[in-house]
Parts: C-alpha cells; structure tokens; sequence
C-alpha cells in the first residue's frame, strides 16, 4: 500500500491533480500546522526535496521521505516568494513535472499564512479568524472585533476573494473556509466596493508578491460581498459574502 | 452502533488520507476483491531491493495438507547468522502478496543482519478458514527446521505481520504455543486484525471514513470464516481476540492508530496479555489511520511510529 501518496505525481496535471494539491494544503493551513510540516507536504507531492528560506533566520530543507536535508539555498531551483522576505524553493532535477507549479504556489501561500499566524504582535489574521468565527463565543468575537478597531454599532461588511488575490486597503487575511482558502476583508457599510476596493484587487496596481500567479487575468477582481452588519453578526456577512463568491466561479 | 464520534485523524494524516482514499475507498465489498488483487498496490519488489543490500530467494515448500507454497527469503549479501524474522503479509485476508508490506521488516534485515521468511498464504475466500493459518504455520515449522541453513540463530526468532498479518501472526503464535511447536521469542503485531465479531466501538467508529472501515472488515471476515463469523464456531487461531487465555505466549509489541477499527481490540490484547501476566507493549498512534505509516511514511508521526517499532526490535535483538 505504500507510495499511493507519491504517485500523485504521476496523475493528470490538468484536472483531478490540481484539485488533490490544493486540497492537500487546504487541509493542512485547516489545521493551522507549522512550516515544516506543509514541506514535507510539497515535497511528497512534489517528489523532490523543498527549501525554505525565512530571510533572517536559518532555512530549512526536506525530503520526500519527510526527513531533515542540510540547509541550503535556493540557488537556480524554481521558486516563490513566501510572505515577507521569505522564500519557498523546489529542487526538481530533470524536466519539471506538470504539477511543480502549483505545488510550489501552494506551498508559497501555506507558508505566508502560517507565518503570519505565528507574527508576534501582528494579530491581524487571528483578530479576523475569530471576527468570522460562528462557532466563536460573542465575547471573543467582540474582542477580535475591537482589536480591528471596529465600533460595535457601526455596520461593517465581510468581503470574500479569491485567496491568490493581493490584499486591498482595509484589513484583510487569508482564511480557511469549508470552500477553501479565500481572503477575508472586512470593509465599512460606505465603502466604495465598486472603485477602489476593487481597484485594490488589480495586480497590476500594486505589485504585492502574491503568491499565486493566475492572481491576474479575467475573474481576477471577483469578489463576494456580504450584507452590511454589526461587527458582532460578521460570521452572517461572512457566509453570505462566500456563497456569493462561489457564484462567480465558473 | 454505529456512530460519528471518533477521535479526528492527525492533520498531516488527514491531508494524506484524502489522496488515499482516491485509490483506496474506504468500503471494500466482496465484489470489489477481484479488481483490487488485479491493481497491485505496493511496488515491484525488484524495484523494493533496488540500493538495499539484501538478496532475495524464493523457495516451494510444503503448506498446509503438503500443497506447495512459495516463501521468499531475505538476507544481507554475506550473511552468515543472525535473528529469524517470520513475516506474515496483511491484506484483509483477502488480498496481498508476501511482498506487501514487506519493507517494514526488510529495514530490520538490513540494520540488524536478520533473516526475513515471507509466506504466500493462499487467501479467502478462495481458501476460507483454516487454510491461510494453517499455511502461515506450516511456513513456521519449516523455517524452524531449516533455521541453521537459512543462518537463523532462534535464540532470537519473532514474527510480525500488519493487519490481517497481525492477525495471522498472532494466531500462528497461538498454534505455535499449544501443539509445542517452534519458539517464538517475540511477536510484532502491527495494527492487527483480530477480531471476527465487529462489535468494539471502535469498529463501529469507522463507516465509510478512513482505511479499512467497518464494512471492509466485515468482508474480510465473512471472506474468511463464512457463515461462521461472529458465531461461537471460530477458533482462537483463526481470531486471537476469542482467546481467553494469552499466557505462555513470547514477548510482544503491538501498535495501531486512534482512529481505526482495530483500535480496541489490538489494546484489548495487550491488556489480556498482561492479566495472564505476559510481556507487552502497545502504542496506540493518536489519529493514525489503517496503515498510515506505510502509505503516509513522509508523515511526522509514522516516521515516529516507525522508528518506534524499529527501536523494539532493536532491543528484543539485542536483549
């Protein structure tokens, strides 16, 4: 029974395996797990060994066995930026299999959500994790909600995007959803949706490193917008916001 | 009854699993078993060996009734005498061949200079109860006899088997013991299947989620024992969960996943072995799925269970 998780590479890049990769990584951002743990990920998908490159700190590498490699760098390997100064790389020896390309952006964005959970001080992600959280007491919602600087009885929106697309002018983070990943932004009741929050959508405008290269083209600024609510009812703009994005999906 | 509580699988394992799951369902029903023997799920064993210092040969030798069997022999280049590793493959009972899961004890011949002996057992249903441990036996007492030849020193001599070779392996211990048969100083039971009656909580955990689930085990048994699963018509060797009485048996290690079938009754073992005032030790794997470190190895958790296992056998060898 071994190995049935490395043949993955040597399925249909076009259909099914795309899906399987970006559920893989779904399931483990879900599960909030650590670096290294989404690359052995890349690596048995990918079957050759990944690196990581977090700029200041040392770097890591592994195996397809899932075992520890020598730090090294990214060199000529093919590779994609992860967050803030960090890099993610894949060291394909030979012809690059029809999947590397989206392992490796998959992995770039698993990596730039677990770090910026992990961000001392940032908080960001977790303050809208946690606005968005039904399942998340009142209590802890108002908290989220008023480390956002949200007022309690000023209307607020949830906005959904596709997770490739780059972050607008209002606070925003990556999110696991039952869909998904997917990118969260909780803009006011006034908010001009139609101009600059979209406008913020255009990769073209703002050169952010995103991860995911078909970040641009037609559908790019697709968004699913929730009904304006309290900030304490935002897990009902939120769903509503991710139904509608899913409607504008192919 | 079946139920929806069960303790969640490992994240990794999770992850893992759904990719599983595309060429493994959850369910195996008996009209399923004919494509899944045609559809090998383990590498050649050519392309096993490739870089490994190990030789393998294979030899026909007398099964049960004098039927011939094929038993596959692995040994370091060179090997002059060490431990004896008797392998009895998993599959349900239904499927597999030798060479299934053969890696797990391959890593032992080559770290600790063993001879491994992997029976091909004829499956159910096919050959129903007694016919696969009857073979698994006959495949002990002739590597018991020929011992010194293969370089087997039985001072140190166990078996092992995963899933329904744990099981295999476990009642081959029991025959082993009551007709005084070879000994055996010691038993790897990897997440066994032991049990014909389905009736643990675990085994009512798992419907059409994970690895070899409630159904899949009951077409393996009923592959097996027939109308006589669950019934008080099945002997002890041919499910080691109806033993009643577990002393007299060699030192054992066992381990299984949280979230499989077999969960309760490879723990239940272990505690029988110790009521009878045996030597066990059990791991249960926290939301480890059936087999999860054969099919997820690159996993941090099967890479500890592995080593784990590796590390009692390691002990036993040298103790």
């Amino acid at each position: 029974m071994q190995q049935l998780v490395g043949r993955l590479t040597a399925l249909d890049p076009e259909a099914s395996a795309t899906l399987k990769v970006v559920a893989y990584f779904d399931t483990l951002v879900g599960h909030e797990v650590g670096i290294e743990t989404l690359l052995r990920g890349a690596s048995v998908l990918s079957g050759c060994p990944v690196g990581f490159d977090p700029g200041k700190s040392a770097g890591l590498r592994v195996s397809p066995a899932g075992h520890r490699l020598p730090a090294g760098a990214p060199g000529d390997w093919p590779s994609a930026p992860a967050g803030p100064g960090a890099l993610v790389w894949l060291e394909r020896s030979g012809v690059p299999h029809a999947n590397d390309a989206m392992v490796l952006e998959r992995l770039a964005l698993a990596v730039a959500i677990s770090r910026s959970r992990a961000r001392p001080g940032s908080g960001l992600h977790r303050a809208i994790e946690r606005v968005l959280d039904a399942d998340a007491p009142a209590e802890d919602r108002a908290t989220a909600a008023a480390q956002l600087g949200l007022d309690p009885r000023r209307p607020v929106r949830a906005v959904a995007r596709r997770a490739g697309q780059p972050a607008g002018d209002h606070p925003s983070s990556i999110v696991s959803t039952p869909f998904g990943l997917a990118r969260a932004e909780i803009v006011p009741r006034g908010a001009d949706l139609r101009g600059a929050d979209l406008r913020g959508a255009d990769p073209g405008r703002s050169g952010h490193p995103a991860a995911n290269g078909s970040g641009g083209g037609p559908g790019a600024a697709r968004a699913g917008i929730g009904p304006a609510v309290e900030p304490g009812h935002l897990p009902r703009s939120w769903s509503a916001a991710l139904v509608a994005l899913r409607l504008t999906d192919d | 009854m079946p139920t929806n509580v069960r303790p969640p699988y490992d994240a990794e394992l999770a992850a893992a699993l759904a990719l599983v799951n595309d060429q493994l369902p959850a369910t195996i029903t008996a009209d399923m078993i004919e494509a899944m023997r045609a559809t090998p799920v383990t590498a050649p064993i050519e392309e096993v060996l490739q870089g490994r210092n190990i030789t393998h040969r294979e030899v026909t030798i007398p099964g049960y009734q004098g039927f011939g069997i094929t038993v596959s022999i692995f040994a370091r280049a060179g090997h002059q005498s060490g431990p004896g590793i008797y392998h009895t493959h998993g599959g349900g009972m239904i499927i597999g061949d030798r060479f299934t899961g053969i890696e797990v004890p391959l890593e032992w011949v080559e770290r600790f200079g063993a001879v491994c002996v992997s029976v091909e057992y004829r499956l159910a249903p096919e050959f129903p109860d007694p016919y696969l441990i009857e073979d698994c036996y006959a495949g002990l007492v002739w590597t018991a006899e020929h011992a010194s030849e293969l370089g087997i020193n039985t001072d140190r001599f166990i078996i092992a088997g995963g899933s329904a070779g744990g099981g295999l392996a476990a009642g081959t211990a029991l025959l082993a013991r009551d007709r005084q048969g070879p000994r055996l100083t010691g038993q790897v039971l990897i997440y066994p299947m032991l049990d014909d009656r389905n009736e643990t909580i675990s085994s009512n955990q798992f419907v059409g989620v994970g690895v070899w689930d409630r159904g899949s085990n009951e077409t393996g048994w009923t592959a097996y024992l027939g109308d006589r699963r669950g019934t008080e018509d099945v002997s002890i060797y041919a499910a080691p969960a109806r033993a009643t009485n577990l002393s007299g048996l060699p030192d054992t290690f066992i381990d299984v996943g949280s979230a499989e079938v077999f969960r309760d009754e490879a723990v239940a073992y272990a505690g029988q072995m110790w009521a009878d005032g045996g030597v066990a030790e059990l791991h249960v794997w926290p939301g480890g799925f059936h087999g999860f470190d054969l099919m997820a190895p690159h996993a941090q958790i099967a890479q500890t269970a592995l080593q784990t296992r590796t590390g009692w056998v390691a002990r036993h060898f040298s103790a």
